[in-house]
């Protein structure tokens, strides 16, 4: 996992989540933070399609709510 | 600024855009619950209703809005151009019963209806048309907007935004179907940009004049090296792309912004353009002032703010020379230099966003169409005054009248904006919104006078506005400012005559004057003891307080300003 990918999504967590960036631990999860709800979920995907320039499927906006999770699946796709 | 956003669907995330948008402007931003608008609307008792918003923005998603019928539209019973009438009225009704006399802007957004339909020609062959049913709901939300709406309610144009980007590029049925969330992140950028113009257009945040150059920009190829005959301006062809871009510009003159040409030619060539090329749009009368020589550019806009009394923050300059724009770039940063497209084919759509950017307004007022005469009629005073003498001579030969009126009301929208546009000669530089004006003008606590100024060039228009504040037998000027088109006429001096000399009629002791320093005053920092006002001290920000004791006295005024004093009270 490259630091440099965990650091920008953890930026763009915060900004989303209006947080700071040490809050973003390793093992985040949906729930663990309140504005991290089904909606902020929505809100996460959004940014991250747009700051990666990604696609996800509607089951993956879903799906990825983990940071690990999050990180995992941007690594194999960009790479 | 505080916001607050309405919808028919879930628009939240568009609160993260808006803070990219408009940065540190933005104090909060409440979003009502979704679909929750008509009871924000509706309920006396609703958090929009009990609070004051800066900035409102209802936006309503087409496909939602209609949702019942647009899967279903054939089983439709109504006439579709019909149904889409009546639902825009009752929309606008809704929102004009809850505007009544509140301030703050209040943006609302023709709808697009998803074009992704099961109807094919049906759409424009049957009545069963979803594309009627939205040009009904918006045809007529534009009527009722130019009709009976009040003046902080604006529109803004969602569904040619779409139009341009393509629906696709903008909307997202995964967000759609997962949270009721219609847009992606294209969509909410773009919506946010729209809310951001609006505002912009709407406190007539605009630039005021365009610096023009002319080869390659305003006509293909170079005047001194193709001539008159030779440069690229005709109706077909390429030329056709710069005559296009030059009515364009007409058209941005006469609705208020002052066109200026830079631009390194010999102006006998460019002279000979004006009088004997028949595809020319802007003849020689269009521009306010020029500067056609081969003296650096950055030189000639610097010169050019100077003629005109505007500050370089008011340019944007157009020029086709990377160069020349670096040049300007890194010498007056203050100016807007805008890119240039590679292909004059470019120039309609590049400038339409230019336009979008710089010059957006909501409305064109009287004074907006005149503007370029008036500053061409300064010219003309200007070449006077180098022929005349003296300066006393000078006033004297330009035969001023100024009617000063107490309290008119008819007035009040250009009243408004002159607090909102007025940077140079305004001693507070307080910003009135137009119902604030409207309150000052009925409240026994102020008294506004406003001033017009006419001489044997022509008539200047509302030039002046000066607005009183009573506390019980003194007075303070709250405002006190002049258009910059007659800064130097002394016809400041007349206005605070007449308005001491009806203070002290009134039962006034004394006035305070104050000036609070900007950026962009320094011009009036001693107005006050230009007029003989006693200062009465300095304080560390820079605020100077004056007092002018009207039972000493009443000030000196020029005599060769005839002046008219309109009291409704008396009329």
């Amino acid at each position: 996992m490259s630091k440099e990918l965990q650091d920008k999504v953890r930026k763009i967590m915060s900004e989303v989540f209006n947080v700071p960036v040490d809050t973003i631990s390793d093992e985040i999860e949906i729930g663990d933070i309140e504005p991290w709800d089904s909606l902020g979920q929505l809100n996460l995907m959004l940014a991250l399609e747009g700051a990666f320039s990604v696609h996800f499927t509607t089951g993956q906006v879903l799906e990825l709510n983990s940071f690990r999770k999050i990180i995992g699946y941007l690594n194999e796709s960009l790479n | 600024m505080k916001v607050c956003l309405l919808s028919n669907v879930n628009i939240a995330p568009l609160e993260r855009y808006l803070q990219s948008v408009f940065g540190e402007e933005i104090e909060s931003v409440y979003v009502a619950g979704y679909d929750q608008y008509i009871q924000e609307l509706v309920d006396p008792e609703s958090k929009l209703s009990q609070e004051f918003f800066e900035v409102t923005f209802l936006f309503l998603e087409g496909t939602a809005f209609f949702e019942s019928i647009c899967l279903t539209p054939i089983a439709g019973t109504e006439d579709f151009i019909q149904l889409g009438r009546r639902k825009s009225d009752e929309l606008m009704e809704m929102v004009k019963r809850f505007l009544n006399g509140r301030e703050g802007l209040f943006i609302l957004n023709t709808i697009a209806i998803s074009p992704f339909s099961h109807l094919g020609c049906l759409d424009t062959n049957s009545p069963v048309s979803l594309s009627l049913l939205q040009m009904g709901f918006n045809s007529n939300l534009i009527q009722r907007k130019n009709r009976d709406m009040p003046s902080n309610c604006v529109l803004v144009n969602w569904h040619k935004e779409v139009e341009r980007q393509g629906y696709e590029t903008l909307h997202d049925p995964r967000f759609w179907y997962l949270g009721r969330i219609p847009l992606n992140e294209t969509g909410f950028k773009r919506l946010a940009g729209l809310l951001e113009q609006a505002r912009r257009a709407f406190l007539r945040r605009s630039k005021k004049v365009i610096a023009l150059d002319l080869d390659n920009t305003l006509w293909g190829g170079v005047l001194g090296e193709d001539g008159v005959s030779g440069i690229k301006l005709s109706e077909d062809g390429v030329g056709k792309a710069y005559r296009d871009f030059q009515k364009m510009l007409k058209d941005t003159k006469n609705k208020g912004i002052l066109l200026t040409i830079v631009s390194k030619n010999n102006l006998d060539d460019v002279e000979e353009v004006w009088k004997s090329h028949p595809m020319m749009v802007l003849k020689k009368d269009d521009f306010v002032a020029y500067r056609i020589n081969w003296v650096d550019k950055a030189e000639n806009i610097r010169d050019l703010a100077v003629e005109l009394n505007l500050g370089l923050d008011s340019f944007v300059f157009i020029d086709d020379n990377p160069v020349e724009r670096e040049r300007v770039r890194q010498e007056l940063p203050e100016v807007e230099t805008s890119d240039f497209p590679d292909d004059p084919a470019g120039l309609v759509r590049w400038f339409s966003d230019l336009s979008s950017m710089f010059f957006n307004a909501t409305k064109i007022t009287a004074e907006d169409k005149k503007r370029s005469d008036f500053y061409k009629q300064d010219q003309e005073r200007k070449i006077l005054k180098e022929s005349v003498g003296s300066l006393k001579a000078f006033y004297k030969s330009l035969l001023m009248k100024a009617v000063i009126s107490l309290n008119p009301i008819h007035d009040y929208k250009r009243i408004s904006q002159l607090t909102q546009r007025t940077n140079q000669f305004n001693l507070t530089t307080r910003r009135y919104t137009e119902g604030e004006i409207k309150e000052m003008i009925a409240s026994p606590q102020y008294d506004v006078f406003d001033i017009i100024l006419e001489d044997k060039f022509g008539e200047n228009g509302i030039i002046g506005v000066i607005i009183i504040k009573y506390s019980g037998k003194e007075a303070w000027i709250d405002t006190f400012l002049m258009s910059c088109r007659v800064i130097g006429r002394t016809v400041e001096n007349t206005f605070w005559r007449q308005v001491a000399e009806f203070l002290r009629e009134k039962g006034i002791e004394g006035v305070y004057g104050e000036y609070l320093p900007t950026r962009k005053n320094k011009l009036v920092s001693t107005l006050y003891d230009n007029l003989g006002f006693e200062g009465l001290r300095a304080e560390e920000s820079g605020r100077k307080i004056y007092y002018w004791n009207l039972k000493a006295g009443l000030p000196e005024y020029p005599s060769y300003i005839e002046t008219c004093f309109r009291n409704p009270g008396e009329a």
